[in-house]
């Protein structure tokens, strides 16, 4: 087999896999009556905002060429240089180096090209709005689009260097760090954005470097099970996402070999000074809680996206939606403290105590009204100045 | 009918998974208290089955499991433990919701720490240790919960050998406290030092049952592994 042929198993693996997740939540009924015409609708509309009309061209213009800012972060923030490697390839594969590295090399293309399809998208969606709002010439916008994947892939760079390296405190903070001064950048250039002759190479040098920075990394296998990890972490992203609201289905969390010692609460603080099993399952849910990532990434969607609706919606729908998040975060929690206190680990207490149950309400009803208090704040926020 | 003492008694009609051929059948087991039972079996022989259909773990089963209000503690053949706790979190977690109180929470789990020998990493989390320290974990647990009965999957694998003769030395000292031990493995040897009654299993099912002299009565073999080796075989004609 060669390296090519292992990718492209690999990578029709991860879309079939994808697809099965899809399949899940949408069928061909759901698919035929409500994606299909919604898509019809979207192209429709597309074509409507280009001529400077349609039905969300009012809400649309609620930010304007703000717009720009709101995608390009989620898309800087988002992405992902893939490896495929698989934790088996570990006893296959050992003796056969150099096909794992032909592997991740073909994973880290495959990688680069998806970036530039997705800031190509961003460019064709925006499309409308520059033409409406934007001071720049053509070449420029797309210039900008440019220099903006090259931000995007040496953002992706420093990301891989960061979890492949040591988990150090001071590893960490200077990824964190250079992805920081990364996105300054991509702002700083937005703002100030001018003649498409120095965007344009920019973006490409920008590409260059951190292309020839993570080809470099792809020559070792030295980093194999953070790869393997954040692999399967990608993998199941989306079917967590999907599923972040299923009773009955959990999906496994990655487990991190490296970390030694908690972030917060080190050497065993107590969040609670009184012990008690009140007290007890409490601090159980929210140390689990505020250590995993996968937890708290579920109540940020569910945050960001209800976010979002409520800055954009009408004055009179923001209470309703409002209310449905208070009702919808608590709903998400619960099912979190479920998770959480359900483990093997635990057999043998009794669940169905008092103390169980109170604690239970008492860790819900923080964390709703934590959410609410914050989707509030950006009701009132976005009344007084949108 | 319950014997007096008598802290668990399973009678599992048959049990398994969903949509699958049943794993065991017609199994009967009890555990007293100040004994240790031994779930003897090949790999795949339906030993962990039995233990998951005890703990109610395993949703298809037909029969009844009677725990006489007896507390118990499980030790499971996987560690399994929150990435997100230190060793020490887990320890108090349990002390805690076990009842026990602080101060005596944490001299026993102290203690503890410092006969396994994980006292310098009682504050870092389990996820970085090792297979046999994770196991440690798992039985440290168990110990400071100090429960009626304790139920004990393959609890060897990844231990060292002084970690062995500890747990095996703290099994027994439980053992003449009061409490019942039920426990599955495959290392015969061991087995046959500790236990005092055991369960053949075979293929889910129980093959005999009694202590090492009434199997080497019914086999006419002397070691427990040759008592398990003529009884797999005369069921296999």
């Amino acid at each position: 087999m060669t390296g090519r042929a292992l990718f492209f198993q690999r990578l029709f693996h991860y879309w079939r896999y994808q697809w099965k997740v899809f399949q899940t939540v949408i069928d061909w009924t759901v698919a035929l009556y409500i994606v299909l015409p919604a898509a019809a609708f979207a192209v429709y509309q597309y074509a409507e905002w280009l001529n400077g009309r349609g039905l969300l061209n009012g809400a649309a213009g609620v930010l304007g060429w703000g717009w720009l800012y709101v995608f390009s972060a989620l898309l800087l923030c988002t992405g992902f240089i893939h490896t495929f490697l698989l934790e088996a390839d570990h006893v296959f594969l050992v003796h056969a180096k150099h096909l794992m590295q032909k592997l991740k090399r073909y994973a880290l293309l495959y990688s680069m090209f998806l970036s530039l399809i997705k800031w190509g998208a961003l460019a064709v969606l925006l499309f409308p709005l520059w033409r409406q709002y934007g001071d720049c010439t053509l070449p420029a916008y797309s210039g900008m689009f440019c220099c903006l994947f090259g931000f995007h892939t040496a953002i992706l760079a420093v990301h891989r260097h960061r979890k492949n390296s040591r988990r150090t405190f001071g590893n960490q903070a200077a990824g964190w760090l250079k992805v920081m001064v990364l996105m300054a950048g991509a702002f700083f250039m937005i703002v100030f954005a001018a003649e498409w002759y120095w965007l344009w190479p920019a973006g490409c040098i920008l590409f260059i470097c951190s292309a020839l920075l993570t080809w470099k990394g792809t020559e070792t296998l030295s980093a194999f099970e953070e790869e393997v990890l954040e692999e399967n972490r990608r993998k199941l992203s989306f079917a967590a996402s999907v599923l972040m609201l299923s009773h009955d289905v959990q999906l496994p969390n990655g487990k991190h070999k490296g970390r030694s010692k908690p972030f917060l609460y080190p050497r065993s603080k107590h969040i609670f000074t009184k012990r008690s099993a009140y007290t007890a399952w409490k601090e159980l849910f929210f140390k689990v809680l505020i250590r995993n990532g996968g937890y708290l990434r579920q109540l940020y969607l569910l945050t960001a996206a209800f976010t979002a609706l409520i800055l954009v919606l009408p004055l009179l729908v923001k209470p309703a939606v409002l209310i449905l998040f208070a009702i919808v975060s608590r709903y998400a929690a619960s099912l979190i403290f479920d998770r959480i206190t359900d483990k093997p680990v635990l057999s043998g207490i009794k669940r169905d105590s008092d103390d169980y149950f109170r604690a239970r309400n008492s860790a819900l009803t923080v964390i709703q009204v934590i959410c609410s208090a914050w989707c509030l704040i950006a009701a009132i926020l976005s009344v007084l100045y949108m | 009918m319950r014997s007096l003492g008598e802290l668990l008694n399973a009678n599992i009609v048959c049990a398994g998974y969903a949509d699958r051929p049943k794993v065991i059948s017609d199994v009967s087991l009890s555990v007293n208290a100040g004994e240790i039972a031994g779930l003897i079996g090949a790999n795949g022989a339906g030993k962990s089955t039995v233990i998951k259909a005890v703990l109610g773990l395993s949703r298809d089963i037909e029969g009844g499991i009677e725990w006489n209000d007896s507390s118990y503690a499980y030790i499971p053949e996987r560690p399994s433990f929150y990435d997100e706790l230190t060793l020490w979190e887990h320890l108090e977690l349990t002390g805690s919701l076990r009842g026990i109180e602080g101060e005596e929470c944490r001299e026993r789990a102290g203690r503890l720490l410092e006969e396994f020998s994980l006292t310098s990493v009682k504050h870092d989390l389990p996820s970085g240790f090792s297979k046999g320290m994770q196991q440690k974990l798992m039985l440290i647990q168990a110990f400071l919960a100090k429960p009626d009965i304790y139920i004990i999957d393959e609890p060897f694998i990844g231990l060292d050998p002084i970690s062995t003769k500890l747990f095996t030395d703290m099994l027994i000292a439980e053992k003449e406290r009061g409490a019942g031990i039920l426990m599955c493995t495959h290392v015969l040897d061991t087995a046959e030092k500790i236990c005092d009654r055991f369960y053949l299993l075979d293929q889910g099912a129980l093959l005999l049952q009694g202590t090492l002299e009434e199997l080497q009565e019914k086999t006419g073999s002397r070691s427990l592994l040759d008592c398990f080796y003529s009884a797999v075989r005369s069921s296999q004609r």
